[in-house]
């Protein structure tokens, strides 16, 4: 016999309404509000047009300390505090607590004042000068460098045009770098449809709006992102720790920022079309970027189940650099949970602190 | 529980979507995902971006010159003058950070020769622990000393230690 779906009794139908009440208004307040994120610790050390560098109070004494500071770089279009999302799911306070001197350095919005910026600006105007300030302030003269997603590539170019300014470790996450296969993503796809002109988007915006990508990276599991997400949090209203987590991603999710015009020309240009960087062609302020250069330690780690940037992207960097010493860390989880989702304290961070570790003294 | 978990609540607004969601949830989404990763999508796409951008870019450039011609009116800056000047002041501290870095350059060089003058006196003396800790101090303040003798600010002394090194170098 079929049950009914209304509530029985008169009592269970008040308590029914006031559970979906309650629910209403705490789905409410996380789709609404901004959560508190990036509560770690830290200070500005250095500035650049609207970049910031900084870094984190260091928890652990000086002596237990890893001799070699750990430089953080982000992509362009999202904010860098999913590197410290919240307390007990921040990978800065993680690494912090294992002793790390940590730096982070945070792009900033761009205004339409900044649309000529390119990657040769990002690399040899901005992480050039701060990995300077990195050392300065560490009184180290080598780094370890972590490059997420577009950070990676800059990282990348960063460590073939200089390496022997004291770059010992490279980490790359999902990291897009090789471009060669015309089919592997929807991002792929659609920029190499040859009615896609950048250019004329660039002409009427400047910088790309980050509402237009965010459309983009959502637009390629849009179940999971447009519904999924939602109801996910509705199912687990009842669960604190699950709510707050979702507000807290969603707050980063939310907190979009432009990319600018020249930088986007140049991704989807020279890189998602001609793939110039893993092929060695690609010049940044006169000098070609020859990833063969690249002498640091080497750690690749891909998010097996990555969309934005499938794992085919970022494989065969291992076969182009010079680096002896390299490893390539496949993690279960998607371009950011990988990193920023429940999972990362037990499936990424112990691996890329152990890995560290052992290369940062 | 009032109800059992394969029936949906018909009070719950997401009930039917949850529903929905449960019993083809994977297949939906795979079906969007080849939809959105299909060449057909992706000319679509284009295409709509294409007429949107093309259709807003006449309206653009009447909005534009109409603020243009009213900034210019009533003599205010134009987005052109501010954009300029924000990046004229990029290039300044551009500059800055190089007079930083040299400044630096400066300091350690300085550090490291007085480091070397200690370590000279200390050959030709030999000093207890103490003495040693209590010269490297004196030094220290040595330098600090024959800075803070020109009176100037903190720049004039960049100024004067540059040109020092400057004679050095020649």
């Amino acid at each position: 016999m079929a049950s009914s779906p209304f509530p029985k009794t008169p009592d269970a139908l008040q308590s029914e309404l006031k559970q979906i009440e309650e629910n209403s208004r705490t789905l409410l307040r996380v789709s609404t509000t901004r959560a508190t994120v990036a509560q770690t610790p830290k200070q500005v050390i250095w500035t650049l047009n609207k970049a910031k560098l900084y870094r984190y109070i260091p928890v652990v004494p000086a002596e237990q300390r890893h001799k070699i500071p750990l430089f953080l770089v982000f992509a362009l279009m999202n904010k860098p505090y999913i590197l410290d999302l919240r307390p007990g799911n921040s990978f800065i306070e993680y690494m912090v607590n294992k002793g790390y001197d940590v730096y982070l350095l945070d792009w900033g919005t761009p205004g339409i004042e900044d649309k000529e910026l390119k990657f040769d600006d990002y690399v040899l105007d901005y992480i050039t000068r701060a990995v300077r300030k990195v050392k300065a302030v560490s009184g180290s003269d080598e780094l370890s460098m972590l490059g997420w997603c577009i950070g990676a590539i800059l990282s990348t170019i960063y460590a073939a045009l200089r390496p022997d300014d004291g770059l010992k470790n490279l980490i790359l996450l999902t990291a897009p770098l090789d471009f060669s296969d015309k089919t592997a993503g929807g991002f792929v796809r659609w920029v190499n449809d040859q009615g896609f002109d950048p250019e004329k988007i660039v002409t009427a915006f400047g910088n790309v709006p980050g509402e237009m990508i965010d459309y983009g990276a959502k637009a390629l599991k849009p179940v999971e992102n447009y519904i999924g997400s939602y109801l996910m949090l509705w199912d687990n209203l009842d669960n604190p720790r699950v709510v707050e987590s979702w507000h807290a991603m969603n707050t980063w999710v939310t907190d979009l920022i432009p990319m600018t015009g020249a930088t986007y020309l140049q991704l989807i240009q020279e890189l998602y079309r001609e793939n110039r960087l893993i092929q060695g062609t690609m010049v940044i302020r006169g000098e070609q970027v020859d990833l063969s250069r690249i002498r640091a330690n080497l750690l690749d780690v891909i998010a097996e189940s990555d969309h934005i940037s499938p794992p085919c992207q970022s494989e065969s960097i291992m076969t182009r650099v010079g680096s002896q010493d390299q490893l390539l860390l496949k993690v279960k989880g998607g371009h950011i949970g990988m990193m920023a989702g429940s999972g990362a304290l037990k499936r990424t961070w112990p691996h890329i602190d152990a890995w560290l570790a052992a290369r940062s003294d | 529980m009032s109800t059992q978990p394969d029936i949906p609540n018909t009070l719950d607004p997401f009930g039917t979507l949850r529903a929905l969601r449960d019993t083809n949830l994977e297949s939906w989404s795979k079906m969007m995902i080849d939809l959105v990763n299909s060449d057909e999508y992706s000319q679509a796409t284009a295409q709509w971006l294409d007429t949107y951008v093309t259709m807003s870019q006449p309206l653009q450039r009447i909005i534009d010159m109409t603020m243009t011609q009213v900034l210019t009116g009533l003599h205010m800056p134009l987005r052109t003058d501010v954009t300029s000047l924000a990046e004229r002041l990029t290039n300044l501290e551009i500059r800055l950070d190089d007079q930083d870095a040299k400044l630096d350059d400066i300091l350690s060089a300085l550090q490291a020769l007085s480091a070397a003058n200690h370590a000279e006196d200390a050959s030709i003396v030999t000093p207890t622990r103490s003495d040693n800790g209590a010269r490297a101090t004196r030094a220290t303040h040595s330098v600090s000393a024959k800075d803070n003798d020109t009176g100037v600010s903190h720049t004039s002394q960049t100024g004067s230690a540059q040109k020092k090194a400057k004679e050095r170098d020649h």
